[in-house]
């Protein structure tokens, strides 16, 4: 029993009193707000927060089920999370210093140029074959068969 | 009658047995088994050679020595390998058949030789009177710079003559029709400079396309039929489309019609798509526009092909498979009225041309109707005896007149001539043979030809008084064709000659080959004297219909009678060699009648411009307004509209792709769980 | 004791996630993301999950969050500038977006209450787990070594990356 265990043990009790449900439940809120966080906001750095947020809410996802399986992966890979989740910032908040040097902006709404040029208004369609005039004389001359009026 | 308890004999377990015991005997290997196919193949060497090698086409007596020597050599071997063993040892058959496409058991498809008496005679009538043309043309088309491409073209041919003759069956026999179709195009087209020579080629080609699609319908109803019946489309090298097994397939089943899910008329309907094939390759009407106007090629060509060979193709058809036409229902009436109507029509325009070429054309035109009359009797002999004496006396008469236009400077306007039997003595003697020949005056090869075809046709008892109408055409049509041709004689040798400059004699490269065939002309009829010597009936046993051909003297002597009164009524009127046509007065509006064609020629180019032109401007409006406009712009307009507008969701902004993945994820989602609430049933 | 506990961390956890999201100037909303931290943490010591709760104290809350700070301090933003923000484009569609995410999960996992996936009060108190730094050591380098190992070669991936895209002058 380490020593964390053994100050909350009066605290604590035996098993685990949390219904697993709360637990899964608190991480879809977060999740949910995280979600929100990148949708609605349009500041880069709030953006990577919410991002944090959602992987959070994973975290705890892991921990509550590994507590209902009496399995210690799930924890484990809450480690493996914090490692992206370090990473990810890293590189994020990198992109975002150099996004803000070209641009002397953080707004995500000002970084656009991924889509299509917008063209402006594209000219009108100008097909062949547009019935505007007789492209052929369909008389075609057929010649006179050989012989048609032959010995007349 | 159910197909499963069609009884065919031995069809489903060896035809070579069956064959065997048919046939005097079956030759299937050693030399004799595969000379054919030298016979066959050395024309086409010859004419690759002198297309495709510059050093030969340009040497012109090099590649007419080549070209003369295949078909010479084509000659000897007919002669020598099959028809002196043939004529001792009676109806051998020698065949060399090879695999050439198998498509699983669904079809088959072979390629070979089959010598057999029928075609080792087309054999010996293509090869010899072609040797003699062959001839004749050194002279005749001496100093035309690219005779070199003309008998290479010539040799070609020959070569697809001898396939359709040799053709063991149907698919074999479609593609050399059509080779010859082509050959028949190149040559008309010759002298490719004028304007009038490729009108007539390509004329020639879509004419004989009309004919070759029926032909093509034919092939497959009967392959069809036949395979159906057979329960296989091929077995071993014997297919469905072979003559042997369609001549047995229908034997055994007592007739074509009983093969076609037993409806009656269907049979009739195979033969006269086949007829088809027939009536456009020997220009029988309406298919037979295109013939006259072959004249355009030279008269070398026009005395091979459209005179003695290539125009006979389509009665050595109807011949070879003459077993459908036997239990075609109306199909055979229905040759016989094609064969007297061509040959009445062609004759009544015979009589009105000028150009001596024209006449000529007309007048074959007029004896292929007579062959295609004996053929609807199913006198087949009688069919094969005309088309062989046909070849040497049309032949000849055609070179004969190709002899008077090099004399005359190549001038064809018969106007233009008259007096011409002072100048060229060889040419107006055999001129002469040809035209009595030809106008069947005893003894000579047309007498006994076209005698038998008119016995033929008026003892045909199964078309009831039609008999006697068609024999009445028949004599008629001998009249005119002995009148017009005293005219074409006395017009052109008799009287005072009418041109510029002075005509002169044809050198001996090209006199003697007119002797040779006029020789034939003169006793070939002898081989098919009624009676027991009848060589070409006992020759042709096989494709013998009925007794012996009788010798019917009225018959005989009433077309003789005719036939110099036409020539007597000729050289009343034209005997002067004035150079002045007094027929058109006296005949008035029939005269226009036939001198413009009877209107057929006006009708087709009718047909092409107002029909035909009338549906291409619809088909024209429908693919403007309704294919382009309606259809294809409509969806470039529509795909704009619609990508104009879902290109707005493509903002480049973060935020609203981040919802849109949500959105979808939640989508799905919801898709996860109604199928775990439906579909778990938890 | 325990459920009021975690019911109270959690709650903290939540509103102080809200409130980071919908503030205007960025170090606020840092500041109240280390609540939240914070507040996760309690509730991963009411799980019983101390070494988690001690690490996201530490690496979260200490490291991560001061990475934040001090770029949003090396971008040297005056606070109006940080604070100017247009509304997004289509706020409506993002807010139902993630209620829509919300509402569904919420009907699934209420889903999975009703057919009984989840242990009830009997079966958790049997629940035993040791969730000291000994036993989540073990599990990391015994069973997870080649994991361990290859997040190494991530974290080398990220460093690269950083360095690269700030030290480069893009033009």
């Amino acid at each position: 029993m380490t020593l964390a265990s053994a100050l909350l043990a009066p605290v604590l009790g035996a098993g685990l009193a949390i219904p697993i449900e709360w637990v899964i439940g608190l991480g879809l809120a977060l999740f949910s707000v995280g979600i929100l966080g990148v949708a609605c906001r349009r500041n880069i750095l709030i953006m990577l927060l919410s991002v944090e947020i959602m992987l959070n809410a994973a975290n705890v996802v892991l921990v509550g089920f590994s507590r209902m399986h009496s399995e210690i992966s799930g924890q484990v890979f809450v480690f493996f999370s914090m490692t992206v989740a370090a990473a990810e910032v890293a590189v994020g908040l990198a992109i975002l210093i150099a996004v803000y040097r070209l641009r002397r902006s953080i707004d995500a709404d000002d970084t656009t140029q991924l889509r299509e040029i917008d063209y402006g208004p594209l000219p009108p369609i100008k097909l062949e074959g547009e019935p505007s005039h007789h492209a052929h004389d369909d008389h075609d001359d057929a010649a006179e068969p050989v012989g048609a009026a032959g010995g007349a | 009658m159910s197909l499963g308890n069609l009884d065919l004999g031995n069809l489903d377990l060896g035809f070579l047995t069956v064959l065997a015991a048919d046939a005097g005997g079956l030759v299937t290997s050693g030399f004799t088994s595969w000379a054919a196919w030298v016979i066959l193949f050395t024309p086409l060497l010859v004419a690759f050679l002198v297309t495709a090698v510059p050093a030969i086409r340009k040497n012109n007596y090099l590649a007419a020595a080549l070209s003369i020597g295949s078909v010479g050599l084509g000659l000897v071997l007919t002669l020598v390998v099959y028809f002196f063993p043939m004529l001792s040892e009676g109806g051998n058959v020698y065949e060399h058949i090879v695999s050439w496409v198998a498509i699983g058991d669904s079809a088959l498809i072979t390629f070979g030789t089959r010598m057999d008496a029928l075609a080792v005679t087309m054999t010996l009538v293509v090869t010899g009177v072609g040797f003699a043309i062959f001839v004749f043309a050194l002279g005749y088309m001496k100093g035309d710079e690219s005779m070199g491409r003309f008998y290479g073209k010539f040799a070609l041919f020959v070569f697809s003559m001898l396939g359709i003759v040799m053709s063991p069956n149907f698919f074999q026999t479609f593609i050399f029709w059509e080779l010859v179709g082509v050959s028949s195009y190149l040559l008309i087209g010759y002298y490719w400079k004028k304007h009038s020579a490729g009108e007539a080629a390509k004329k020639a080609f879509m004419t004989n396309r009309v004919g070759d699609f029926g032909f093509l319908l034919g092939i497959l109803m009967v392959w069809a039929a036949v395979g159906d019946a057979t329960g296989a489309y091929g077995q071993g090298l014997y297919s469905a489309f072979d003559f042997t097994v369609i001549e047995k397939a229908i034997a055994g089943a007592g007739g074509l019609s009983e093969l076609f899910w037993n409806n009656i008329g269907f049979a009739a309907i195979a033969a006269a798509l086949i007829f088809c094939g027939a009536m456009g390759k020997s220009a029988q009407f309406p298919l037979h526009v295109w013939l006259p106007d072959a004249m355009e090629g030279p008269t070398p060509v026009s005395a091979l092909m459209h005179a003695a060979t290539m125009v006979a193709a389509g009665i050595y058809l109807v011949i070879r498979c003459n077993f459908i036409f036997a239990y075609a229902e109306w199909a055979p009436t229905l040759i016989c009225w094609i064969g007297g109507i061509t040959a009445f029509i062609a004759a009544s325009m015979a009589i009105t041309q000028n150009d001596i070429k024209k006449v000529l054309a007309y007048s074959t035109l007029s004896q292929l109707g007579y062959m295609t009359m004996a053929l609807g009797a199913g006198a087949y002999t009688a069919a094969m005896f005309h088309l062989t004496t046909h070849a040497f006396f049309k032949a000849l008469l055609f070179l004969c007149a190709g002899s008077v236009i090099h004399g005359c400077h190549h001038e064809q306007d018969m106007l233009k001539m008259g007096g011409i039997k002072k100048y060229m003595p060889s040419t107006h003697k055999t001129w002469v043979i040809g035209t009595l020949a030809l106008c069947g005056i005893f003894p000579l090869a047309g007498f006994w030809s076209k005698d038998e075809i008119l016995g033929a046709a008026s003892s045909n008892t199964s078309i009831g008084m039609s008999a006697t109408i068609l024999w009445g055409v028949g004599t008629l049509v001998a009249f005119m064709t002995a009148f017009y041709m005293g005219r074409a004689w006395f017009m052109t040798f008799r009287g005072k000659y009418r041109g510029e400059h002075e005509p002169h004699e044809s050198p001996k490269v090209m006199t003697i080959p007119l002797w040779i065939l006029a020789i034939f002309s003169i006793f070939i009829g002898f081989v098919g004297v009624p009676g027991e010597g009848n060589l070409i009936e006992h020759f042709l046993h096989s494709w013998h219909v009925g007794g012996p051909a009788q010798f019917h003297m009225s018959v005989a002597l009433i077309s003789t009678i005719v036939a110099i009164l036409g020539l007597v009524l000729a050289f009343k009127i034209y005997g002067k060699g004035t150079g002045k046509d007094p027929l058109p007065e006296k005949l008035g509006g029939l005269w226009t009648l036939w001198a413009n064609l009877w209107y057929i020629d006006r009708f087709y180019l009718w047909l092409v411009r107002v029909v035909q032109q009338g549906i291409a401007k619809l088909c024209w409006w429908f693919e403007r307004w309704v294919v382009i406009q309606g259809l294809f712009n409509a969806t470039a307009r529509g795909t704009r509209i619609v990508g104009e507008q879902v290109r707005q969701a493509h903002t480049g902004r973060l935020g609203s792709y981040v919802t849109s993945f949500v959105l979808g994820a939640v989508i799905v989602m919801i898709l996860v769980l109604v199928q775990v609430k439906v579909g778990g049933g938890s | 004791m325990t459920t009021a506990l975690f019911v109270i961390f959690g709650a903290t956890a939540l509103a102080s996630a809200l409130l980071a999201v919908t503030r205007k100037n960025p170090v606020a909303s840092a500041m109240w993301l280390v609540m939240m931290f914070f507040g996760l943490a309690g509730g991963y010591v009411v799980l019983e999950a101390y070494f988690v709760a001690a690490v996201q104290v530490l690496v979260y809350a200490g490291a991560i969050m001061v990475l934040f700070l001090f770029v949003i301090m090396l971008l040297d933003l005056r606070s109006e500038h940080l604070m100017e923000e247009e509304a997004p484009r289509m706020p409506i569609l993002g807010v139902a977006a993630a209620v829509l995410f919300l509402a569904v999960s919420g009907i699934a996992l209420l889903n999975a209450v009703d057919d009984g996936m989840f242990p009830d009060a009997a079966a958790r108190a049997t629940l035993e787990l040791d969730g000291s730094a000994r036993a989540i050591g073990e599990s990391l380098f015994g069973t997870w070594l080649l994991a361990f190992e290859v997040t190494s070669v991530l974290l080398l991936g990220a460093i690269f990356g950083a360095v690269i895209l700030t030290k480069r002058r893009l033009t």
